[in-house]
């Protein structure tokens, strides 16, 4: 039952009290939005609290909801600000999803990690582990946009709704995404 | 995906084989528990809102109705002068008497009447006052004729419409009715001249709607004057039976009279208790009260039965 219908369709029909819509609803979501979110806040435990979090804030405010955005954007402009609440909560001083990113230049951070089949320390590791290494080792916005493309195959536009950035800046952030991980996966590549 | 965005095939086929980490059982359970129960209290939510929200819309919507019911204003005086048949008679010249007989008390207002219609009144007599108030009422009941036209017009389709939707069970009713009490007549039965049989039932004034339509050989119903109206506290005569004022319980809208003589003044006021001032320059009427089981009225006004 609904597994064709559209997102909007299953958010109305759960909005009238229809709980087996949500339930395709959360099937539909419940992979991808885990994963981005485990891998966005670096660490299993504290991924697995905010997906909880994010999934709890979209029943409660289930009424907010209006068809004026899909409900993807909806639900991973919740996510966002989940993250960006739980970076302010870890450093109050810093707030690395708004990390500045020069679009002409380098990154502000310094590469820390590059991985080669020659290190002898990654020798041994699987191409998974090193992809999550290199991944934790990206800045978060820009780990955030790369995770929001390749993970929730959001769009350009619809990144820039949910981080709430310019569409330039998302274009930036992915390119040096790629930049970064194809220098540190160099020896995988 | 947008075309736009920077992307790298070699790094997504890399990326892909990360593993797909998936929230566990428990995780899953719980959010989906804690969606249902959201339903729930939204559905409890909206039943105790229903409860509530239903008697009291009804309670409003009687509120309103009886509120808009107070302030609607009382219906305006109706004009009953506006009745067609009955303005036709008005344009006809009455019967004349016969003129080898001497008239008695009663005839010989009927014939002051029917003579001050043919020629001007005399001066300063008693018939005259009488003659001038009634002029006087007929005058100031009577609008500018094209106004009077336009009314009669739309007069006529109303009550033909309110005739032809409510008759038939008050017809039934009415002939039911009681017949009405005799009525001294002062016309002995020779002044009048012979006429073609009257209606049984020359009209009706009832609470609310035209019962029946006025004969079209009333005009030559052959009353003569008579102040022959209903002798109840309700009606009284104003002027020598020129006119007569009822007060009718309950509303009535309509009042048609076939009777014998135009009538040129006929109005109705009020609402609960309407007034209905009749100016007839000849006839008489019988009233029979009539009180149906569904708490309504009517007042009937009928002709009596010319005299052979």
């Amino acid at each position: 039952m609904h597994e064709a219908a559209c997102d909007e369709d299953l958010m109305r029909a759960w909005q009238r009290g229809n709980a087996a819509a949500f339930e395709v609803l959360y099937r539909r979501y419940r992979g991808s939005l885990y994963r981005f979110m485990v891998r966005q806040a670096g660490d299993e435990a504290a991924g697995e609290e905010l997906y909880h979090d994010v999934w709890m804030t979209l029943v409660r405010r289930r009424d907010d909801w209006t068809p004026t955005a899909t409900l993807k954007t909806y639900l991973y402009r919740i996510a966002h600000s989940r993250l960006v609440d739980h970076y302010r909560h870890r450093n109050r001083h810093s707030h690395p999803l708004d990390v500045a990113i020069d679009a002409d230049g380098a990154p502000e951070l310094a590469d820390t990690c590059t991985l080669s089949r020659a290190d002898a320390r990654w020798s041994a590791a699987s191409t998974a582990d090193a992809v999550r290494r290199c991944l934790d080792a990206l800045p978060p916005a820009q780990r955030e946009a790369f995770l929001l493309r390749e993970e929730s195959e959001l769009g350009l536009a619809e990144i820039a709704a949910v981080t709430g950035a310019e569409t330039e800046t998302i274009k930036s952030r992915v390119r040096y995404a790629i930049v970064r991980l194809r220098r540190c996966l160099e020896g995988w590549l | 995906m947008n075309d736009e965005m920077p992307h790298d095939d070699e790094l997504r086929a890399l990326y892909r084989k990360l593993p797909a980490d998936e929230p566990r059982a428990a995780l899953d359970d719980a959010i989906l528990a804690a969606a249902r129960r959201r339903n729930k209290v939204a559905v409890r939510t909206l039943t105790r809102r229903l409860r509530w929200s239903l008697p009291l819309a009804a309670a409003a919507g009687v509120v309103l109705m009886l509120t808009l019911t107070r302030l609607t204003p009382e219906q305006p005086a109706v004009d009953l002068t506006a009745a067609p048949a009955v303005t036709e008679t008005h344009k006809q010249p009455l019967p004349p008497l016969a003129p080898q007989r001497e008239p008695d008390g009663a005839n010989r207002e009927a014939d002051t009447v029917r003579a001050e219609q043919a020629q001007p009144p005399p001066a300063a007599t008693s018939d005259a006052k009488e003659r001038d108030q009634y002029m006087a009422l007929a005058q100031e009941a009577r609008p500018p004729d094209a106004a009077r036209k336009r009314e009669e017009s739309a007069r006529a389709q109303q009550l033909e419409s309110n005739a032809q939707r409510r008759a038939p069970d008050r017809r039934n009713l009415a002939a039911a009715a009681p017949p009405a009490a005799p009525v001294p007549r002062a016309l002995p039965p020779s002044a009048t001249p012979p006429v073609p049989a009257a209606p049984s039932e020359a009209s009706r004034a009832i609470a609310g709607m035209l019962m029946s339509a006025a004969s079209s050989q009333h005009d030559a119903w052959p009353f003569g004057l008579e102040a022959a109206l209903p002798a109840d506290d309700a009606c009284r005569r104003v002027s020598s039976a020129l006119h007569v004022t009822c007060t009718f319980r309950d509303e009535v809208a309509v009042v048609t009279l076939a009777a014998p003589a135009p009538i040129d003044r006929g109005r109705l006021a009020g609402k609960s208790v309407s007034r209905l001032t009749l100016a007839l320059r000849n006839g008489s009427l019988r009233s029979v009260a009539l009180q149906f089981a569904d708490g309504t009225g009517e007042e009937v006004l009928t002709a009596p039965e010319p005299a052979k």
